[in-house]
């Protein structure tokens, strides 16, 4: 079996921790609890034949990410970038913060994601997704669990 | 200084655990203070927790005198360790051979504090962004709503031609619009019993809207403000309608008690009310009254705005418009727990409609 180690991050507010908390526990709750500094967990997941051991870091939520602790990054294979599609603030600076943790993580596989799905309706989603600097590779809902284990999944299989 | 500031400068951790093991995560020494890390003896490091299986081999990667890493904030590494804790390690070499130092902080009364703290920044920060994008929506809703073939097309498939009718048969089955209905050789009985009328349809078409207005089209939002605060933006868009319309307003403040409402939803609902008020007749005096009302405990903000129908020209009724509004209203101001209806006092040819919105006064408000 081979671990690798995931980073959760992004702006306050967006999800981390129920994306989190869905993957790991499939669990959601509607109250927000802010999170501070880090809480890891992990989870097995099977792709194909390999057993991938997904060590996931969910961490306090940044505007900025060059705010983040450096160390939390030591060691790690990918990133998931996560941005609340209904609160342009969170993925207007999306340029800038990917630019830093490539940087960071050079080589390292990121993945930008937009949670919060459910709360939009297909033309305001397709409207949004217009306004956002990069591609988006994942729009999910940490709350009906769309497409959060396929995010996983899909990170564990380019990491192997 | 900050509060955030004020809470990290008295950092100081509770609890210390120093641990020392060696490059295969074997435990040589540990002073048990926050947990007994001896009985872990046979099991490597990397085990104990899922945070040292993902950051093992960055520590094997430290030299001696590198500096130390930190990881701070580490919410509940394992069942025993349920707090806030700042891990630190480095490698140093005792006779020849070489070890990782590793120590835990337990801040979580600190920490603790921080998040508290946290919480509410965030939850006001997220409060205001997502107020901010819903308020752009709300208008861009509104630009949808003056649009007549956007509601005409969705009545005709969404309501059943049942309360079209009565609907119609209230508004225009003497010909002009509620000012004609209302004018002086209508009889007080006629009168009443339009009013009746009116209520009832409003209730039986703000049922049926329900269907066609999905609830991310339902504001859910609130601001702090005190009427006194949005008078002014009252007052400048009644202004520009009476100008573009030729009514006149009055405006009267009651209270100016500070508390907290959907501050969108109000000004939409009252210029839902003054518009449709346009929609019916011109040259006419509008008074708008707002004042705090209390029932069952519950603090209720109540708007009336009422009509004097002494003027005798009537425009043509805007059915489309009159219709939608008033449904459209009915619907917004019950999902947020309100009420509508309309009164009219027996010889005073006065139409009133009275609005009425729970709110919250600040000193029950969380934030």
């Amino acid at each position: 079996m081979t671990s690798k180690k995931i980073i959760l991050t992004g702006s306050f507010g967006v999800g981390k921790t129920s994306l989190f908390n869905q993957f790991i526990f499939n669990k959601f709750s509607d109250k927000y609890l802010t999170t501070i500094g880090v809480k890891v967990n992990k989870k097995t997941v099977d792709v194909g034949e390999t057993q991938v051991n997904l060590l996931v870091w969910d961490i306090a939520g940044e505007v900025s990410q060059d705010k983040v602790p450096t160390s939390y990054f030591l060691g790690a294979s990918g990133i998931i970038y996560v941005f609340d599609l209904t609160r342009p603030l969170t993925y207007k600076n999306l340029n800038t913060n990917i630019d830093y943790l490539k940087q960071l993580l050079p080589g390292g596989v990121i993945k930008v994601v937009g949670n919060k799905k459910d709360l939009l309706s297909e033309s305001e989603l397709e409207e949004i997704l217009g306004q956002v600097e990069l591609p988006v590779q994942f729009k999910t809902s940490a709350k009906t669990g769309e497409n959060v284990e396929r995010l996983f999944f899909d990170l564990a299989k380019e990491l192997i | 200084m900050n509060a955030r500031y004020n809470i990290k400068k008295r950092r100081v951790p509770k609890f210390c655990q120093t641990i020392l093991f060696d490059l295969n995560g074997q435990i040589i020494e540990s002073c048990d203070t926050l947990f007994s890390a001896s009985s872990f003896s046979n099991t490597s490091v990397v085990e104990w927790f899922d945070l040292m299986e993902s950051i093992f081999s960055s520590i094997l990667e430290l030299k001696v005198g590198d500096q130390e890493i930190s990881f701070t904030k580490v919410h509940a590494p394992c069942e025993d360790l349920p707090g806030f804790y700042d891990f630190t390690f480095s490698k140093i070499k005792i006779k020849n051979s070489e070890y990782i130092l590793w120590y835990t902080y337990d801040y979580t009364h600190v920490y603790q504090e921080l998040l508290d703290y946290q919480q509410k920044k965030n939850e006001l920060d997220i409060q205001r962004q997502y107020f901010e994008y819903k308020n752009r929506n709300i208008s861009a809703f509104s630009e949808v709503i003056e649009n007549k073939s956007f509601f005409e097309d969705h009545l005709e498939e969404n309501l059943h031609s049942e309360y079209f009718m009565i609907f119609q048969q209230i508004i225009s089955s003497n010909n002009s619009g509620l000012s004609k209905l209302l004018a002086p050789d209508r009889s007080d009985d006629t009168l009443s019993a339009i009013s009746k009328e009116l209520n009832d349809s409003i209730v039986k078409i703000g049922q049926e809207i329900n269907f066609f207005l999905s609830d991310d089209k339902k504001e859910k939002m609130e601001e702090i403000f005190q009427l006194e605060e949005i008078r002014k933006q009252i007052e400048n868009k009644l202004n520009a309608d009476a100008i573009q319309h030729e009514v006149v307003y009055k405006l009267k403040f009651k209270d100016s008690s500070k508390f907290t409402i959907k501050q969108n939803v109000l000004l939409h609902i009252i210029h839902g009310l003054v518009l449709n008020s346009h929609s019916l007749n011109c040259n006419k005096q509008t008074s708008i009254l707002f004042a705090i009302d209390e029932l069952n405990g519950q603090s209720f903000l109540k708007t009336t705005i009422s009509e004097n129908t002494d003027h005798k020209e009537t425009k043509k009724l805007n059915f489309s418009d009159l219709y939608f509004r008033l449904t459209f209203l009915k619907t917004l101001i019950n999902n947020h727990g309100g009420n509508i209806h309309t009164t009219y006092e027996e010889g005073s040819y006065i139409l009133s409609i009275l609005v009425s919105i729970p709110i919250k006064f600040l000193d029950k408000c969380p934030f």
